[in-house]
This record gives structure tokens, sequence and C-alpha cells, in this order.
């Protein structure tokens, strides 16, 4: 077998050294009863010929535009960060519990954690969770601890499998989570959210909020703030397509106590919706509520700086079950993927790039127009992502699939998520769509023939 | 006489890429697309637009800039592909390059969550291909991949197993789990406010059968298991604990880190395990990636199936496609899982097989044994027992002669080898607990083994140059209180 380097000779010389007779004498603390008496039943092994032959079909992309985002909305990543990934020293190291021999990974957290904090103008940053739906979780948890309370809101315009997520771990911790529903225009209901607070603030530890949210609408989170913590409860700020940040104020800035996001769209790759990247950051008051792995400057016994991984106290190998949650790892490569296209970008490419999606999105919008069967669903301050309410879900499902025949994927409809929007398709638009697509897909979609 | 493969090398500084920033670059153009006007922008956005100087801290460098100072600093990490990483627990074996390429092709990775399902379909294929793998290697009725890494599939675990006796009408409010288990365990088990019950170990370093007779009773949610156990020993009596814990309405949670001593030898699921995750980032070598992403799948026997979390893909007359499960736990992370880490460890169960991953087992076994046989002269072995495909050692040697685990492991850094795990199992002090993998040489081992064996000797008589080591590394003994008593953790920080 190719990734084995040992032959029978190098195995009998083992062996006699080792004492034993043979491989299988290796195993003699397996008692015969518990051994499997069979070989396993697995497809026979392939060379790399064979397997490159069997993975043919995957080599080319579908033949199609994809206006889909909905919490996975790609964006232009430059080809030297998929090659960068490729070296060995990223991808195969492991967690750089020894810094003098992982001082690349430990830089280039810290550098991640710093870019972090400043996309959400917070003070501290983490070296990354698994994904925005599990930081969003862990937010609201650290929220519960932080507070000493039991009870969280969440928006609905927040991603429905993020809360979906926060739902099944709150329910497995005998916590509650409280739902506030959205307005005619899309965003979060203040009033409806008002009268919430009213019988709920007492145990209230958080309230969350995702803007740009699901509908791509911006909402009033310092309004939310202040709701929020007049009751004395945090506020947790939820972003999926960071993209969006040169142009918003930082959530810090609009009351935020916590801020979380997912860096997907920002890899290169989709992948199905994973790996991404979850973000999570927060006042340096809850940094010791915060979980995860964190990275700190330091000096080395020469006075040399130098990075550490640091406040391990906090994690499960130290402190077992009274560490802040059982995770153990971050999503680093991801972490590092997205440092690495943020860096590119810098400053003013993420300007230009959030400009480009607000320019893609208000062409679209302008072309869709308006006629009585078709308009946008949510009006008021929008970033790259539309909802199209076709007033009839046959007629949605009509124009989508003339859409799929000019190889347009759309867009994602919201039936799936929501019961009062059958009729609602959310689209993406961004950087990666070309004017005349873009264009292409109004007119199909408000049914013009091309 | 093997040669150290440590040696001066040029060493590169690499400021923080900040410092490299000059304002106004950029490493992305975008030469052909018009922009929006402030005027414009502020009409969208309105009351909601950034304020004019509310600027991102972002680095403004050029594309070499950025390439030069990422190839920088990869290399001052190392790597399985530069070094051995003998490090116990983590099956730090060789990632195989085919992986990469499948991982990145681009028929996978455009599949976008919401796609329509038909063109979703090859890629559930693929998923529920891995799912009957892994079922078959762990001896499991079913498989969901959800869990994005080992302590995310041990949340999962315990959560069908809490949800199981609650749909009994049952809440027990304790769980055993030994002393020498990852720390995950109890962390995981406190989410669930179980109280954990410690089990001690017997000289022979596994659990005691009696105590377990003794502790486990209806208030007891069952027992976490690793096997082999974290000194890398079989619980050769696990059949009978299985027993004892059943028969009491227990379950018995399996911690699958150390499932590369077992593929083909013996199946978890068979041996009583009721639900287990699987580390793909260890056992079927998806790469660590420096530390994720990874994936813990998990594996439910035919009674705790209905619990798995969401989404596990079924094949249903001919057709793939993600199964709606009333009883599930429900989702537990966004879309369908770590999906790129599942394309490559399919990928490596399809190159080896059933007999190349028994194999793989056997020789991991073969290298730890020989490890454990050169070295226990040298190094103090606390269990005299049989070891699978890890072995601990203790300092006890050296310690007596003032040096210590710590010191050990960073003077084997000067000799190019990474330190094996330290202090860890809790149960052994000052433990030094090594795995060398299958894909280790002869002649690297021989490497390894050298490498110990002379700081074992330095130990003796040269002991300041181990407490001072590493030499030959561009950094020494960070100074881990400091950076813990006022953290610096941003860039950010630094200026103030």
């Amino acid at each position: 077998m190719r990734y084995f380097a040992h032959t029978p000779s190098s195995v009998e010389h083992m062996l006699k050294a080792i004492g034993k007779n043979s491989v299988t004498e290796l195993f003699s603390s397996i008692p015969p009863k518990a051994r499997l008496s069979r070989d396993l039943n697995l497809p026979k092994r392939m060379d790399e010929l064979a397997l490159k032959r069997e993975l043919a079909p995957f080599l080319k992309p579908k033949d199609v535009v994809s206006f889909l985002g909905a919490g996975a909305t790609a964006h232009f990543v430059p080809v030297w960060i998929s090659q960068q990934l490729m070296r060995a020293e990223w991808y195969t190291s492991y967690t750089p519990y020894q810094p003098e021999a992982s001082q690349g990974t430990l830089q280039a957290i810290f550098e991640f954690q710093s870019m972090v904090a400043s996309l959400f103008g917070m003070q501290v940053a983490n070296g990354s969770m698994y994904d925005g739906a599990t930081a969003l979780t862990e937010a609201l948890l650290m929220a519960i601890r932080a507070q000493g309370k039991k009870t969280v809101i969440l928006c609905t315009s927040i991603h429905p499998e993020y809360r979906e997520v926060v739902h099944n771990y709150f329910k497995l911790a005998d916590l509650k989570v409280i739902e506030a529903d959205f307005s005619k225009s899309g965003i979060t209901d203040l009033e409806k959210l008002k009268e919430i607070l009213k019988s709920n603030s007492s145990d209230l530890a958080a309230i969350a909020v995702q803007s740009p949210n699901f509908f791509g609408r911006i909402e009033d989170v310092f309004a939310l703030s202040l709701l929020a913590h007049e009751c004395g409860a945090l506020l947790v700020g939820c972003m999926t397509d960071l993209s969006a940040c040169p142009l918003l104020p930082s959530l810090a800035k609009l009351g935020a106590d916590i801020a979380v996001g997912e860096g997907l769209g920002l890899l290169g790759s989709i992948s199905l919706g994973g790996p991404g990247v979850g973000l999570l950051s927060c006042h340096r008051s809850l940094l010791r509520q915060m979980p995860g792995r964190l990275v700190g400057q330091t000096n080395d016994k020469n006075g040399q700086v130098g990075y550490t991984l640091t406040l391990s106290t906090r994690e499960q190998h130290i402190r077992r079950e009274k560490a802040t949650s059982n995770i153990c790892t971050n999503h680093n490569l991801m972490a590092l993927a997205l440092s690495m296209n943020l860096a590119s970008y810098g400053r003013l490419g993420f300007k230009n790039l959030a400009n480009i999606n607000l320019r893609k999105t208000k062409l679209f919008r302008e072309h869709l127009g308006e006629n009585k069967h078709i308009k946008v669903a949510f009006v008021g301050p929008y970033y790259n992502e539309t909802v199209i309410d076709f007033s009839d879900q046959n007629r949605l499902l009509d124009r989508v699939n003339q859409a799929l025949t000019q190889n347009l994927l759309a867009g994602v409809s919201l039936n799936r998520f929501y019961d009062n929007l059958k009729s609602h398709l959310l689209v993406a638009t961004t950087e990666l769509h070309s004017d005349q697509d873009i264009i292409k897909l109004a007119q199909i979609l408000k049914g013009e023939s091309l | 006489m093997t040669k150290s493969t440590a040696s001066h090398g040029l060493e590169i500084n690499e400021p923080l890429i900040f410092e490299r920033s000059s304002q106004g670059t950029t490493a992305i153009d975008f030469f052909a697309e018009e922009l929006l006007s402030n005027a414009e922008i502020a009409e969208i956005l309105g009351p909601f637009s950034k304020e004019v100087g509310d600027e991102l801290l972002l680095p403004e460098v050029s594309e070499p800039e950025a390439v030069r100072h990422y190839t920088r600093l990869s290399k001052k990490n190392f790597s399985i592909d530069t070094h051995s990483y003998p490090l116990g627990s983590c099956t730090m074996k060789y990632n195989p390059k085919i992986h990469e390429w499948a991982g990145r092709l681009s028929g996978l990775t455009s599949l976008h969550p919401y796609m329509p399902i038909e063109m979703l379909r090859p890629g559930f294929k693929l998923c529920f291909e891995l799912q009957s793998y892994l079922a078959e290697i762990g001896g499991f009725h079913q498989v969901s991949l959800a869990p994005a890494a080992g302590a995310h599939g041990e949340f999962a675990g315990l959560a069908m197993i809490k949800k199981a006796h609650l749909a009994k009408g049952e809440k027990r409010h304790k769980i055993l789990v030994p002393r020498s288990a990852h720390g995950t365990n109890p962390a995981t088990a406190a989410f669930f406010s179980y109280e954990v019950i410690s089990l001690d170990i017997n000289e022979d370093g596994r659990m005691i059968l009696a105590q377990i007779k003794d502790l486990m009773d209806d208030q007891c949610a069952g027992l976490m298991v690793t096997n082999p156990n974290t000194l890398g020993i079989f619980e050769s009596e696990q059949l009978e604990i299985s027993e004892i814990i059943h028969r009491r309405g227990g379950y018995i949670y399996g911690d699958g880190a150390n499932l590369n001593a077992l593929m083909g030898i013996t199946r978890p699921g068979d041996l009583g395990v009721d639900v287990m995750h699987f580390n793909l980032h260890k056992t079927m070598t998806t790469p660590h990636g420096g530390g994720g992403p990874g994936c813990g799948a998990i594996g439910a026997s035919f009674e705790l199936a209905q619990y798995l979390p969401s989404p596990v893909i079924e094949l249903n007359q001919g057709v793939y496609q993600p199964k709606d499960n009333p009883l599930s736990i429900g989702r537990i992370r966004s879309f369908f899982g770590n999906f790129g880490m599942m394309v490559r460890a399919w990928t490596y169960i399809r190159s080896l097989g059933a007999e190349g991953l028994k194999s793989a087992s056997e020789l991991a076994v073969l290298n730890a044994n020989y490890i454990k046989k050169k070295l226990c002269d040298h190094y103090h072995l606390p269990y005299q027992v049989d070891c699978l495909h890890e072995v601990v050692f203790s300092d006890k040697k050296q310690a007596a002669l003032g040096v210590q685990a710590l010191d050990i492991a960073k003077r084997l850094i000067d000799y190019g080898i990474h330190p094996p795990t330290m202090y860890f199992p809790l149960v052994v002090k000052g433990a030094l607990m090594i795995e060398p993998t299958e894909t280790e040489s002869l002649y690297d081992l021989e490497c390894l083994i050298e490498a110990f064996i002379k700081v074992a000797k330095e130990a003796a008589s040269e002991p300041e140059l181990v407490k001072s080591a590493p030499h030959l590394t561009a950094l020494s003994r960070l100074d881990e209180a400091q950076a813990a008593r006022n953290p610096r953790l941003t860039y950010q920080d630094l200026s103030k």
C-alpha cells in the first residue's frame, strides 16, 4: 500500500525486537470473543488512477450562474490563496500547543483575531468557531453565564438554520428561547418585541439579531440594543456575510455586547456549506466567559516577541467539567483562509467589494421594477439580497424553472423556512454576477420573454 | 546511526501583516466595475450608513507582500510533511495528497446547500456511502456526519443518550467517566448537567469492573469510554462492562479518538458501545489544518439511531436525500456539516479498502510497540502491559534529576521531532504520550527513538542543556504566564 513504508522484512525485524512472533500477537489484549471474526465489508481498495476515474464526474462545476445566498453567499477569492493553503506547513500541522514549533499558525491566528475584532468593532475575538450557527449559540450561552439568567430572545429574521441550532442546544440545557417576529418591512417588529419584553424581561439574558438579516434587510440594531440594555440583557449581533462591514457601523458601535458571524462566503468554496468559519467577538469585560481558542502576544525567555495560546484555564483540558464550553478546536485552516482574503482585499478592496455588491443589488431591483404580481417584498435599507414576492407559489416555481432553462439558479424559496412566505424568493446579487446576468434574471423573474 | 533532521537554517523574522501595510494598497483590483457614489449609498442605507472616517483595520498590502508574509509564516511551523509528529491521541498520520485534489474538485466545492435537490444528489451519494463505510468500520446501525469536530460529536452523543432516557420517562443525573478520559468528556457531560462520577483505573491501566458494578445505578445515564484508553491500553473487559451498564438501563458513549488501533480488528458497536464519534481528522486522515476543521461523525446502535443529529442521508427507492427523523436531536450546526472533510475521508477509505485499513491499525500498533520496547530502558513506563497504537511514558527517571516532561519535550524540538503529548492523561504524573501512527517508516522511527534516548542521556549528563531547550528555534520558552496575566489578543491591543 502506497502510504506504508514497511516491508515484510522490516516488520519481521521489528517483531523480533519487540519479542513477538506475529502482528496478531500484538493484539493479545483483545480477548478472542471481542474480535471481529471476518473482514470488513467495504468496497475493494483502489489505486490513485482508479480513484481519479471514479471522481471524474466532479471535475467540472454545474454550468449555471447561481444567485443562491442565504448564509452561503460566495464572493471572489484570488488564486494565490488556494495555492498558499496547499502549503503542508499550514494544513498538515496540529493545534499550536508547542509555541516554539508553531509560531506561523499562532501569529496568523493573532492577526485573524485582530481583523475579526475590527470587523465587529469589538475589543477581543477568539481564534474562530465551527460555523456561524454554533458561534451564535455559544454567544448566547456566554450571555446566559454572564447574566445568570435563563432566557434569550431570537429575532426570526435570523438565519433559520442558526435559530434551529440555538433551539436544539437550549432545549437540551433546559434553557428558554422566545422568538420575536418580523414586521411587514422584513425587520424585527419593535412593537411586538416590546410586548414580549413586558412579561419576560426579568429572566432575559440576551436578545439576538442578525444584520443584514436573512432577508437582506438592515436591522435597527441600535434600537434593539437599547431595548436589551433597558432590561439588563445583552445584545448579540450576527452577520452571515462579512462583506457588508465596510458600509455599516460596526455591531459594537450599534450597541452589541457580543458579535458573531460566518466567513464561509469569503473562503473560495461553499462545498455544500462546510467547512466554513464561525467568528466570535465581544467586549473585554466578557473575555473570561468566552469559549474557544485564544492567541496572545508575549515574550520568550530572551525577551523576543512571540505568540502563544492563552487563557486556557477557560478550556476543558485544564478545567474539565468547569470549562466554559466543551469546544477544543477552532476552524483554523478556514480562519487562515479568511485572514488571507481579508488581507488581500484590504481596507480599500473590501470597501470596493461592498460598494459593488450594493450596486449590483440596486441594479437588480431597478430592473425588477414592480407590477401587480411581482414586487420586492420588504422595503427599506438593504445590502446584497432581495426578497421577491410572486404573490402566488406556482408563479414563483414557474419563473424559477424558466430561469433554470437559461442556466440561472434564481434563488432560495423561503417557503422551506417560513410558513407565511410561501410565494417568496431570496436572491443574492454580488460582484460574481455580470450586469447582463443580473438584468437577464430580473427580466425572467418578472415574466418578460427574452 | 541515523542523522538528526534538525539543523540551523536561515531564520526569517516576519512582522505582523499590519506592520507591512501602506495606505491605499490592495491585492484585489476591480478595474471593470463601476462604483456607487457616497450619495447613492446614503440613499439606500439611509440612517444605517457608516460614518465617514469610521474605517476598518484591515491590512493594506499588495499580492506579492501577502504571499511573502504567509509563506514566511508557514515556515515557522512543524508539520507532518516536514517532521515526525508523534502527538499522542492526535493520530498525526500522513495526509495523502489525492485527498486535497478530491476535496478541491469544482464539481464538489461549487455545491450550494440550497441548490435544487437533483443537483445535490451526487454529493449526497458520497455522504451516504461514507455513512455506510463508517457504520461498517465501527459496528453501528447508522451514522450522521453532521458534527464539526470530536467534541461536537460528543455533544451529539450525550444529547442522544439524554433524549433516549427522557423518552422512557427517566431523568438520570450522573454519568461515569474514567479519570484517564479526555477533558472534553467531563466538559460535555457538564453541559447536560450530568454529575461526573470519576472512575479509577487499576494497576494495569484499566477500568475496574467491580467499581462500575458498584457505581452504576438507575440514576446514572451510563459510561463515557475511550477504548483503547488514553494510555493506549485496550479495555479487555469492555463486553462485561457493557453488560452491567446496559442491564441497569444505561448507555455507553464511545470516544472514537483512538479508533486507529482497531480498524478491522474489533468494532466498538460489537463491544456494546451505543453511540460513538469518529474523528475523521485522526483516523481517516483528513488534515488537521493547524487545529481544524475536522469532522466528528457519529455512529449509533439500532436503538439510538433515531436520535442522530440531522441531517442523515438516506437512500430511498434509488434516490439519495436527507432523512426527516422526528425523534432526532435535530440540527446542531448549519447546512450539511464539514462536507469538504467527508470527501477526503471517503477518498481515504476507498484508497485503503478493508485490508488497507486493517494494515493501518496493525502497523500503527507495531510502530508504537517498537518505540515502547526501544525506550523502556530509558524512560519510566508506568503501565507495563501490552499497548496498542500509543504508549505513555513518564518523566519519573528524569524528574529525579530535575528534568521535567516539558523540558524533554522542548529538547526534542532541537532534534527535529515534534514533542509528544505532555502531561496527559492526568493519571500519569509527567506523562509523555507517544503515538507514531502507521505512516512512519522504520528509518523515521529510529530517528525518533535516537532523539528520545539522546535527551534521556543528556538529562543525566547535562541537565541544564535540556532544561534550557530548545536551542535551535527562533524563540524559546514563551512566557505563558505573562500572556495570561495581561492578555494582548489583537494588534489594536499593542498600541495601548
